[in-house]
């Protein structure tokens, strides 16, 4: 996944929260009546040392951070209060509606178009986001709907194929033929069904939907969790495991950890030959924990080490190698989520490494027992 | 139990999974029931009184972790859920009601085998009131009765605590044991948030039981469900 495109959609979000805020009812209101409320008391205190026409420059503060954050009414309400309580508690003669100098209609006129003028625009420019985040989502929908029509047809083919043969043509298809026939369509629903999971999982991330259930775990649970669970697409390699003896525990989702470690195997598995080995290792760094998966196959084309984090992006998309493209982007996801980073290298010798760095925190309290 | 073949009764509305459930029970020695909807399975589960009943979570007419509640108030009969969503939270809500163990759809057959197999052992000690003396897998020997852990005829020394964990996953061998029950289980009601003290004492559990602790063949984690022994 693009880092900047990740921070964008984050920024972007949080403006669409901002809205929704303005949005909903009463709260807006009664926040600028507070900011009023705020400005009077700081006034209170500033009156001793400031002119007049100045303490209406610490309303203007006010209601320019009002019409900023919300819509036309509650920066109206903000500036109507701002002009009452400034005449009637700063504007000689004090404790009146009225005017003294008439110099200070104007004051309060100023602050009334004010608060208008920066809520129009502010308004304007949430909406503006608004329709680009918008873009951008339908964007991001559209390319998932064409990988997912472009890769899924393959396997598609190839089990209706293998089907409509079983069916139609069996008593002229020897039994290591149907046998075979057989195992492709098994082989291609096992695929079909792990690309819909990691579409399915890349959205629900880039949703915003997911709440990180943090917990403590032994780093080696995670890792050891995450080699069972892909026992079988590891079943042709040599898998070894390298932990340092002291390592901390780390406050993570372990569901989505797993998830990582588990991409991170599998596409070691699928991108190197039968019978090379695979090495988990994990190291503490200072205060950091770095998590590799290494692997002996021919490595990362040299430039491509970031590509390979993108959504979609495949090093060779026409090679006979079966995946969505979204394997890793899902790493990256999960990395970012944790507030930790992953990247990929070729090492020295042979092969590539993908290294998930996490901070480690200070471990809860264990009492005896 | 008499050498009837056991009975399996399957709870589901979708009518090719119930197919497909159907060759294969009956093409590996099971009889097979079948339920369409929740008001439908508590009625067969109680008066054809099946050796273990699979659940379907998604059924249209009521709520999969309901059913099972349902079912356990009027039978000790195994329980498996079968649930195509992935979201650990509700595997534990149906474990939390009764059920003894699951099966994520999309499942190769020879798992979905594998877990009635245990159920159906289960089942069957339960009912003959039978309490395991002595629990033995690969290099892995517990007797039950002298309190004795031995690892390739190695004594082993385990803690109160680990000894008490080993316990509960021995009591449901082969069947995933949720964190609440295990925390529950050792400690007591105390401490059943407390998942971090589970996850250490397993730990200390693995590193005297596993040749390699990263690499477990014993105490497989289910991670954000809980634990499982192998018992085969």
């Amino acid at each position: 996944m693009d880092t900047s495109s990740h921070h964008a959609s984050e920024t972007l979000r949080q403006e669409i929260g901002s809205t929704l805020i303005a949005t909903s009812s009463a709260r807006p209101y009664v926040t600028a009546l507070l900011v009023v409320g705020l400005c009077t008391a700081a006034n209170w205190l500033l009156s001793f040392w400031l002119a007049t026409t100045n303490l209406a420059m610490v309303y203007l503060l006010g209601i320019v951070l009002v019409a900023v954050r919300y819509d036309r009414g509650p920066s109206i309400t903000a500036a109507v209060t701002s002009v009452l309580a400034f005449d009637f508690l700063f504007v000689p003669p004090v404790f009146t509606w009225r005017f003294g100098d008439k110099q200070y209609l104007i004051t309060g006129f100023v602050l009334l178009v004010i608060g208008i003028v920066i809520s129009t625009f502010a308004t304007r420019a949430r909406v503006a986001s608004q329709a680009a985040l918008n873009a951008q989502e339908e964007r991001l929908r559209n390319s998932l709907l064409a990988s997912i029509s472009h890769d899924l047809r393959t396997p598609l083919a190839l089990i209706a194929g293998s089907a409509s043969s079983l069916r139609d043509e069996k008593s002229k298809l020897s039994e290591i033929e149907q046998r075979q026939l057989i195992e492709t369509m098994y082989d291609e629903a096992q695929h079909m069904s792990a690309m819909v999971s990691d579409l399915l999982d890349m959205t629900r991330l880039l949703g915003g939907h997911v709440v990180l259930d943090r917990q403590w775990y032994p780093i080696e649970e995670l890792i050891g969790a995450a080699i069972e669970r892909c026992r079988s697409q590891l079943a042709e390699h040599r898998v070894h495991t390298r932990l340092d003896p002291e390592l901390p525990m780390l406050r993570v989702d372990g569901v989505l950890i797993e998830k990582l470690l588990v991409n991170l195997l599998e596409n070691a598995a699928k991108y190197t030959p039968v019978g090379t080995r695979i090495t988990v290792a994990a190291q503490r760094v200072r205060d950091r924990v770095d998590i590799s998966v290494e692997d002996e196959g021919s490595g990362i084309p040299p430039g491509i080490e970031e590509r390979v984090f993108e959504k979609f992006f495949r090093a060779n998309p026409e090679g006979s190698v079966p995946g969505s493209g979204l394997g890793l982007s899902i790493c990256r996801a999960i990395a970012e989520m944790h507030g930790g980073r992953i990247d990929a290298a070729n090492r020295p010798g042979r092969g590539a490494v993908f290294v998930l760095t996490l901070t480690a925190e200070q471990p809860p309290a264990i009492e005896p027992t | 139990m008499t050498a009837e073949l056991p009975l399996v009764l399957v709870v589901e509305d979708e009518p090719k999974m119930r197919r497909l459930l159907r060759v294969t029970l009956e093409s590996n020695g099971m009889r097979y029931a079948e339920a369409v909807t929740a008001r439908e399975a508590l009625s067969k589960a109680q008066n054809q009184r099946p050796d273990v009943v699979i659940v379907d979570l998604g059924l249209p007419d009521r709520d999969g972790t309901d059913v099972i509640r349902d079912i356990r108030r009027g039978s000790i009969t195994p329980v498996i859920v079968l649930s195509a969503r992935a979201q650990e939270s509700e595997k534990v809500a149906a474990l939390d009601a009764g059920a003894d163990d699951y099966v994520t759809k999309p499942f190769a057959t020879g798992e979905l085998l594998a877990r009635l197999r245990v159920a159906l052992r289960h089942g069957a000690a339960h009912v003959r009131g039978e309490t395991r003396a002595v629990f033995e897998v690969r290099d892995l020997r517990v007797d039950l009765l002298q309190r004795r852990v031995t690892l390739r005829s190695v004594d082993t020394h385990l803690t109160p605590i680990e000894y008490r964990l080993l316990t509960t996953l021995i009591r449901k061998a082969g069947q995933v044991v949720t964190h609440g029950e295990l925390l529950r289980d050792a400690w007591g009601p105390a401490k059943a948030d407390q998942q971090h003290y589970l996850r250490i004492y397993m730990a200390g559990l693995r590193r005297k039981l596993e040749a390699d602790p990263a690499q477990p063949v014993y105490l497989l984690t289910e991670t954000g469900v809980g634990y499982r022994l192998i018992d085969e």
